[in-house]
């Protein structure tokens, strides 16, 4: 698969994926003695980085705020982004930027307020899907309207 | 020049298949047809005779021979095409109109249902050394032939059908 | 409304069988209500799963001329304006190296109904299902789940809502124009639960319906459909819904061999997996070939791709090929593999293999077995997996 998705990519002219210079960016954003302490995981589930991996909720939260692979111009702005929007991607009370400063996780609720975490990155993330018929009812009331004619003009029949 | 030179060097001439003709080896016969919505029949029988009288070809199958592949379906084309009377169905072809290479087209007579027309089919024919090998088909009109299709839960086959023929032949 | 929630995700509402072209069936209309195969059978479809498909012993008698178990619940007959029948499946899965070693599974429990007024037809379907936290694994990015939430235990037997759909035949009944929630168009319509090729493309006909308008054409040498997506509206907020097409044309090299082209993208402001804005794509190449009357070879190839709005997100694929082999009528031996990729990182392709039987025994009753073997990547490792899974199905 990695053969192909590189052939592919070639044949797409995609950019490289490797977006190794953003821990740096992110320590000289914020002036900050180190990098941040999760390092790629801070975006990538457990490390693995490639195609379809920025999948962590800060990772998450800063590819709603347009954050792109090795584009470090995007990372800066959807960091400033999410200062405006006071993102909290761990749900954890205190904000993604105020924990990347703090040298916290963003990711694991151990931020200063507490909480459990697991939040859904603060600002303008969605709530979690709602599944069932109360997502919507105007499909199944459309469906069943439109057959009442078929029967009554059934009944009509001798 | 004698009558069978003459008729030998008129034969070699024309290149037609004006011998006459015994099968070689299996001849098989098939139908193809149609009903609603892509619904589509496969017949087949390899139990096809192929013979020639010195005047015309004929290739004969009897229609039990034929297997659509379901045997409820096999039932209703016996009933359907009167198969207790008319137990075999014939496609006679003059043997001189039909030429000995390449693709063709020619009129024989078909008979099934107990009636008989003329139908135009095309062919192809690929001779080596005495033995040729014959690919034919044609399309029918089984109303043209008195043949009333059922309907069977809601699916009505269509009277157009195609018909096909593969043998091989020696002199 | 709450009566129809859907659940049932771990289910199998339906038989499809794309081996039929074994019988020259490459049309699925004949014998289906959905014009592109799988779910409801016509009453001629009825028919021919006794005459074709069951376990037989002895040669069919020839003057049943329509079997009895042509009719709802094998003996009542209906009007010719109304075709009810229901789906009972019964599952067991047997996990060896799991911690749960048995899972019993009540698969589909559906109601059928379908009324004919000449060229009109309106089809719904509607049933039980119980609650299984597994669904929620297979189907996350999926149609459908239950409202419940699992950590606050069991949930108790709920409604189910597959499909519901208002169509018109036309063109002498080669064109089928539907609108409602169906099944998408694409790729194999293959029964079994869950494939690759079927999970990745979100188009499993157990769980993948969604709200839309289509247009099927069946021909004798090409069928297909194309579907407008709006939405599966049993998802919410709006922003998780799909929008955009799905389509299939599988042209037929002879009575016994067919090639299909399938065609997905759709667009969703956050993604049931991921949660971003997302563009999917799936496009792929499927077959249909029958050497023999007693053997077919089905395949299916997609390539898949995730989008988002700044960048191409992800690649991946996913391949299915399967052998059926009727040992007689009725009772039939299968062999699958099959691979798939979500381009999220794994070392390297998840592979399947399964080999099947299922026996027909009775008139729209079949004992099935699978056995699957399952190699899991991730991001993180490779796991390996043996799992039996034995169903009951009966098709009222």
């Amino acid at each position: 698969m990695d053969r192909t998705s590189l052939l592919l990519l070639l044949v797409l002219a995609l950019p490289a994926w490797a977006s190794d210079t953003f821990p740096a960016v992110i320590q000289n954003k914020y002036s900050l003695a180190s990098q941040p302490p999760e390092s790629c995981a801070l975006c990538h589930t457990n490390f693995v980085t490639g195609l379809g991996t920025v999948n962590t909720p800060f990772g998450k939260a800063a590819r709603l705020h347009g954050l792109v692979a090795t584009n470090t111009a995007a990372l800066n702005a959807a960091l400033d982004a999410m200062a405006t929007e006071l993102t909290d991607s761990d749900g954890d009370g205190v904000t993604d930027v105020a924990e990347l400063m703090a040298g916290t996780s963003p990711n694991q609720g151990s931020g200063t307020g507490g909480g459990a975490g697991g939040g859904g990155g603060g600002g303008t993330v969605l709530p979690p899907p709602r599944y069932g018929c109360g997502a919507s009812v105007v499909p199944e009331l459309l469906f069943f309207a439109s057959l009442l004619p078929l029967l009554r003009s059934r009944r009509r029949r001798p | 020049m004698s009558p069978t030179r003459s008729l030998l060097a008129l034969t070699l001439f024309t290149g037609s298949l004006a011998f006459a003709w015994t099968q070689d080896g299996t001849a098989t016969v098939t139908f193809d047809a149609k009903g609603p919505a892509g619904f589509k029949i496969h017949g087949t029988s390899e139990k096809a005779a192929v013979a020639d009288d010195g005047k015309n070809l004929k290739v004969n199958v009897k229609l039990e021979d034929i297997d659509t592949d379901n045997g409820l379906r096999n039932k209703h084309m016996l009933e359907d095409t009167h198969a207790k009377d008319f137990p075999v169905v014939t496609l006679t072809v003059p043997t001189a109109s039909l030429k000995e290479t390449g693709a063709q087209e020619a009129t024989g007579t078909f008979e099934l249902n107990g009636q008989k027309k003329d139908v135009k089919f095309s062919y192809t024919s690929q001779c080596q050394g005495s033995v040729c090998e014959i690919e034919g088909s044609a399309p029918l009109n089984l109303g043209d032939f008195g043949i009333k299709i059922r309907s069977y839960l809601g699916v009505t086959v269509k009277p157009d059908i195609t018909v096909g023929a593969k043998f091989k032949v020696k002199k | 409304m709450r009566w129809f929630l859907l659940v049932s995700l771990f289910s199998a509402p339906a038989w499809a069988f794309p081996w039929m072209v074994k019988h020259s069936y490459g049309s699925c209309a004949a014998c289906h209500v959905d014009p592109s195969g799988s779910g409801q059978l016509t009453p001629y479809g009825r028919a021919q799963a006794d005459v074709l498909v069951r376990w037989r012993t002895q040669p069919r008698k020839d003057e049943e001329e329509v079997p009895a178990s042509a009719n709802f619940l094998w003996f009542l007959e209906l009007p010719e304006f109304l075709n009810l029948s229901g789906n009972f499946r019964y599952g067991s899965l047997i996990r060896p190296a799991a911690a749960v070693k048995f899972v019993p599974l009540l698969m589909a429990t559906d109601l059928y109904a379908t009324l004919n007024f000449g060229p009109i037809v309106a089809h719904a379907t509607t049933g039980v299902g119980t609650y299984s936290t597994r669904a929620i694994a297979y189907s996350g990015p999926a149609a459908i789940a239950p409202l419940c939430d699992p950590s606050k235990g069991a949930c108790s037997v709920q409604w189910v809502a597959r499909e519901f759909w208002l169509g018109a035949k036309l063109a002498d009944e080669a064109v089928m124009v539907r609108a409602g929630r169906m099944n998408l168009p694409f790729g194999l319509r293959n029964s079994e639960h869950t494939t690759f090729v079927r999970a990745l493309t979100r188009t499993d006909f157990n769980i993948g319906q969604q709200v839309g308008l289509s247009a099927a054409y069946n021909s004798e040498a090409l069928r297909g459909e194309v579907m407008g997506i709006a939405g599966n509206f049993q998802v919410g907020p709006d922003a998780y819904r799909e929008r955009g097409y799905s389509a299939f044309a599988e042209y037929s090299i002879s009575h016994s061999a067919y090639l299909g082209l399938s065609s997905l993208i759709t667009s969703a402001v956050a993604d049931l997996s991921t949660g971003l804005p997302m563009v999917r794509h799936a496009h792929g190449l499927f077959a249909r070939i029958a050497p023999t009357e007693k053997f077919a070879l089905l395949g299916e190839a997609d390539f898949l791709a995730w989008q988002t709005p700044q960048q191409l997100d992800r690649l991946g694929f996913a391949a299915l090929v399967q052998a059926d082999l009727d040992l007689m009528q009725g009772l039939h031996l299968m062999g699958t593999i099959e691979g798939g990729h979500t381009g999220s990182g794994e070392p390297g392709p998840s592979l399947g293999g399964w080999l099947s039987a299922a026996w027909y025994f009775l008139p729209h009753c079949e004992l099935r077995l699978d056995n699957i073997f399952r190699r899991n990547s991730s991001a993180t490792a490779a796991t390996f997996e043996y799992q039996l899974l034995i169903q009951l199905h009966l098709f009222l």
